[in-house]
C-alpha cells in the first residue's frame, strides 16, 4: 500500500509541471487565415509576424492584414480594407520610427491596396495612422513600395506617388501613360525606377522629371535592380522572358519570371523553367543555372557570412526550393503545399514564416522538426532505395529460410511483420487516395436555381450577375474548364467578354463592358484556388460570375 | 488556431490539464490499492512492463498508429485481471504522453486502453502461459478499430456536425487498418512472450507464503 502511495505521489509530481507548462512553448504553429491567398511574404517586426491575404474571399469577407505573436501564434491585431478589390499583392513594408523635415513618425506597417489606398498602421495595435488614395484603373496598387528617407514612394497603377511618412500628405505625383502591375519601385540616389506593362523602364527624378528606356514588347513586374554594370530588368514576354542590362538584351529566359533579387554584384533570377545567378560588375555574366519552377518572390536567408537563396515553387506540388543556381536546388515542403508565389521569410532569431495559396500561415521557431525533404527535382521520378525496401527483402529472405527449415512459427511471425511493413509503406498513398474518395462523399452546397428549366439538369450552366440583371445560360456540355465554359455561354448569351493575360493566367476584365470592381466566379457555389484556365468543371457544374 | 504538433483535438489549459492528470492518477491509485497485499515482485513486474509499454509507444511514434500497447493491455488484463490491467493502461498512456504530447485526447486514450484491458480480463484469452491465439488475434483487431473510433471522439468538439464526424472516421479507416494489422503482428510476435513472462513471474505469488508458526506446524 505504501509503495503504491509513493508511486502515486511520484506520478503526480511528474505530471504537475507538465500541466502548468506555458502553452506558448511550441516549436511551430500555424493558422488558417481563411480569407485569401498569401501572395507576399510575411514580415517579422519585433515580436510579431505580420502577413496579408489576397484573393478568394467569400461573402462580405475581405483581404486582411494580420499580426501574430511570433512565439505563441496568438493574434495581436488585424486590419481589413472593405473596399479592396482583387489581388492585393503589394508586399507589406515596415518603417521604423524616425523624423524628417515633414514631421516625425512612429513604427509603422505600410499597406498598399488594390482600391488605390495606402494605409499606415501602428505596428503595435494595427490602428490606422493615416491613409492616402491613389488612382484605380480596374486595380490600384500591386507593386512593392519603398522608403526614401522621410518619404514613402508608391508605384501606382498609372504613375508614381510620394507621401510624407509622418502624415501621408502627397509631395510628389507623376502620371505615366502606361498601366502597370506588380511593378515595384526602386529608389536610387537621385531617382525612382519603375517599369510597366509595355516594357518601358521609367526613370523619375526626385523632382518629378521623367525619362524612359523602351526595352521590348513585354512587361516589367518587379522593382528594377541597380548594379555597377547598369539597371537590370527581367521582362515577361509573349514567348517567355528576357533579361535586359540597361537597354541591352543579355539573355532570353523561360516563362513567367520571378521577382529577382541581388546580393552585392550577384543577381538571382527565376522562371517556370530555371533559376539562374548572374554576376554584374562591369558586365553581366551567367554564373550558374539549375532547373526549377519559380514565379514569385525570391528571398534571401542570411546565414552567417553566407546567404541561402529561396525560391517559391509555383506549381501544384508547391513548396520552396533553396540553394545556389548551378548546384542542386533542395526542396523544402510543408503539409500545406500548393501553388506558391510568396517568399520565405526569416526572423532575427532563426524563425521562419511562410504561406501560399492555401492561405495558411506557418511559423517555425525550431527547424529541427521540419518536414523537409531534400530532393533534387530531376531525381524525383526515378526509383530511390528506402530502408523499408531492405527490410522487406530481409523479411522475405527470412520467410524463405523459415519455410526451408519447416519452422512454421517463425514463418508466421515474419509473415505478419512483412504485411505490417508493406502496410506502413503503402499508407501515405492509400490514405491519400482514400481521402480523395471520401471527399467526394462530402455534400457540395451546389448552386442550382429551381426556376431554371428541368432540361438544364445535368448540364453545364453559367450565370452572369450583370448590373442590369442576371443572365443564365444552361444546357451546355463538353467543356473542361471555367474559361471554355464562360466563353461558350457568353457567346450564346451575347455577352461581350474582355480578358487580359497575367502571369497568374487569364483574367476577366469586363462582361458587356462592365468592369466594376473586378469579377470573381464560383463553381457549384464554391470558390476555387486556381484561375479560370485551370478551374475544372464537370458535366453538371454551375459557374456563377459576380462582381467582386 | 491549429497547432502543427497537436492534431487530436481540443488543447487543454494548465488547470484543465492538472485536473485531468489528477483524475487519471487517482484512478490508477484506486485500481492498484486493491487487493491490499501486493508482493514486491508484482510491483516490479507491473512497473517494468508499464515502462516498456510506454517506451514502445514513444519509440514507434514515427510509424503511424502502430500501437503494441493495445495488445499488451489485452494480455495484461487477461493475465493480471481487470484492476491491474486497467491501471497498467492508464499509467502507460500517461507516461508516454508526457513525451508524445498531453491533452484531452489522453483521457480518451487512457480510458480506451483501460476498456481494452477490461475486455481482456473477461475473455479468457490466457490459460496459464498458453494463449488462445485465434481468439486473441480476432479480439486485438476488433478492439484496435474500436479504440481508434473512441479516441476520435476527442476531435468531436472541433467538428461542426455528426456527418462531419462520420467523414472524419471514414478518412481514418486506413489508419485503423494499420492499427489492427500492428495489433495482429504484436499478438503473433509479442503476446506469447508477454503471457509467459507474466505467468512465470506471478505464478509463484499465488502460492501461500510460508511464514511464522504455520511453517512450524506444517514442517
Amino acid at each position: 500500500m505504501r509503495k503504491i502511495l509513493v508511486i502515486f505521489c511520484l506520478l503526480t509530481c511528474l505530471l504537475i509541471p507538465n500541466s502548468a507548462a506555458d502553452s506558448s512553448n511550441q516549436e511551430n504553429w500555424e493558422v488558417d487565415l481563411e480569407n485569401g491567398y498569401i501572395s507576399t511574404k510575411p514580415i517579422f517586426v519585433d515580436d510579431q509576424v505580420i502577413v496579408r491575404t489576397s484573393g478568394f474571399w467569400t461573402g462580405d469577407d475581405r483581404p486582411h492584414v494580420y499580426s501574430f505573436d511570433v512565439q505563441s501564434g496568438i493574434e495581436n491585431w488585424r486590419f481589413s480594407n472593405p473596399n479592396s478589390t482583387n489581388h492585393d499583392m503589394s508586399p507589406l513594408l515596415h518603417i521604423s520610427a524616425g523624423q524628417g523635415e515633414c514631421g516625425t513618425w512612429s513604427n509603422m506597417i505600410l499597406v498598399a491596396w488594390t482600391d488605390g489606398q495606402v494605409t499606415a498602421l501602428d505596428s503595435n495595435d494595427g490602428g490606422l495612422i493615416w491613409s492616402s488614395k491613389t488612382e484605380v484603373v480596374t486595380w490600384g496598387i500591386t507593386g512593392a513600395m519603398a522608403q526614401d528617407g522621410e518619404n514613402l514612394v508608391v508605384p501606382t497603377r498609372q504613375g508614381l506617388s510620394r507621401f510624407c511618412l509622418s502624415d501621408g500628405s502627397e509631395n510628389l505625383r507623376v502620371d505615366l501613360p502606361q498601366l502597370s502591375w506588380r511593378n515595384g519601385v526602386t529608389v536610387t540616389e537621385d531617382s525612382y525606377l519603375l517599369g510597366n506593362e509595355e516594357g518601358v523602364l521609367n526613370i523619375v527624378s526626385k523632382d518629378g522629371n521623367v525619362t524612359n528606356i523602351t526595352l521590348s514588347q513585354g512587361m516589367i513586374r518587379h522593382p528594377p535592380i541597380v548594379t555597377t554594370a547598369g539597371i537590370i530588368s527581367h521582362l515577361q514576354t509573349s514567348s517567355g522572358s528576357a533579361i535586359y542590362l540597361g537597354a541591352e538584351l543579355i539573355s532570353e529566359e523561360g516563362r513567367s519570371p520571378a521577382i529577382p533579387v541581388n546580393i552585392g554584384s550577384r543577381v538571382y533570377f527565376g522562371t517556370s523553367e530555371s533559376v539562374s545567378v548572374w554576376v554584374c560588375e562591369i558586365d553581366c555574366v551567367l554564373e550558374g543555372r539549375s532547373e526549377f519552377h519559380t514565379n514569385g518572390e525570391i528571398t534571401v536567408e542570411e546565414s552567417g557570412d553566407s546567404s541561402v537563396i529561396w525560391y517559391p515553387r509555383n506549381n501544384q506540388q508547391g513548396g520552396w526550393g533553396y540553394g545556389i543556381p548551378g548546384e542542386v536546388i533542395q526542396l523544402f515542403s510543408s503539409s500545406h503545399d500548393t501553388y506558391t508565389t510568396a517568399g520565405m521569410s526569416f526572423g532575427p532569431n532563426g524563425e521562419m514564416a511562410f504561406g501560399n495559396d492555401a492561405g495558411v500561415l506557418v511559423v517555425v521557431l525550431d527547424d529541427e522538426n521540419l518536414e523537409s525533404s531534400q530532393q533534387d527535382e530531376s531525381r524525383s521520378s526515378s526509383f530511390q532505395a528506402h530502408p523499408a525496401h531492405f527490410l522487406m527483402v530481409g523479411l522475405l529472405l527470412g520467410i524463405a529460410y523459415s519455410i526451408y527449415n519447416s519452422n512454421r512459427d517463425l514463418t508466421n511471425k515474419l509473415g505478419v511483420l512483412l504485411i505490417l511493413v508493406v502496410a506502413i509503406f503503402a499508407l501515405p498513398f492509400v490514405s491519400d487516395t482514400w481521402s480523395k474518395e471520401v471527399d467526394k462523399l462530402t455534400e457540395n452546397p451546389g448552386d442550382w436555381n429551381d426556376d431554371w428549366p428541368d432540361s438544364w439538369i445535368g448540364t453545364q450552366v453559367v450565370v452572369f450577375e450583370l448590373p442590369d440583371g442576371d443572365v443564365a445560360i444552361g444546357g451546355l456540355s463538353g467543356y473542361d474548364n471555367v474559361e471554355q465554359l464562360t466563353d461558350a455561354a457568353a457567346l450564346d448569351a451575347g455577352v461581350d467578354v474582355e480578358k487580359q493575360s497575367y502571369s497568374i493566367g487569364e483574367m476577366i476584365v469586363s462582361f458587356d463592358g462592365h468592369e466594376l470592381e473586378g469579377w470573381e466566379f464560383t463553381v457549384d457555389g464554391e470558390r476555387t484556388p486556381v484561375g479560370i484556365s485551370q478551374a475544372a468543371v464537370s458535366e453538371d457544374s454551375v459557374v456563377r460570375w459576380s462582381a467582386a | 488556431m491549429v497547432m502543427t504538433d497537436g492534431v487530436h483535438g481540443t488543447a487543454l489549459g494548465p488547470v484543465e490539464m492538472l485536473v485531468l492528470n489528477v483524475v487519471l492518477v487517482s484512478f490508477s491509485f484506486f485500481l492498484l490499492c486493491r487487493p491490499t497485499q501486493s508482493a514486491k515482485r508484482e510491483i516490479l513486474v507491473l512497473t517494468s512492463i508499464t515502462l516498456a509499454a510506454a517506451s514502445s509507444r514513444i519509440l514507434l511514434e514515427p510509424f503511424p498508429n502502430v500501437q503494441p500497447l493495445t495488445l499488451m493491455c489485452l494480455v495484461m488484463g487477461a493475465s493480471l485481471g481487470a484492476r491491474r490491467g486497467m491501471a497498467f493502461a492508464v499509467m502507460a498512456t500517461m507516461l508516454s504522453n508526457i513525451v508524445l504530447s498531453h491533452g484531452l485526447w489522453t483521457f480518451y486514450q487512457a480510458t480506451g486502453w483501460a476498456a481494452i484491458a477490461f475486455v481482456g480480463s473477461k475473455l479468457s484469452l490466457v490459460h496459464g502461459s498458453q494463449l488462445e491465439m485465434k481468439k486473441l488475434i480476432f479480439t486485438a483487431a476488433i478492439v484496435s478499430v474500436l479504440f481508434d473510433w473512441w479516441v476520435s471522439l476527442s476531435a468531436l468538439s472541433s467538428l461542426s456536425t455528426i456527418s462531419d464526424f462520420g467523414i472524419y472516421l471514414l478518412n481514418g479507416l486506413p489508419f485503423d487498418a494499420i492499427h489492427a494489422i500492428a495489433s495482429i503482428a504484436s499478438a503473433v510476435c509479442i503476446a506469447p512472450y508477454l503471457a509467459n513472462l507474466l505467468h512465470v513471474e506471478t505464478a509463484t505469488l499465488e502460492e501461500p507464503l510460508s511464514i511464522g508458526e504455520v511453517d512450524v506446524i506444517t514442517a
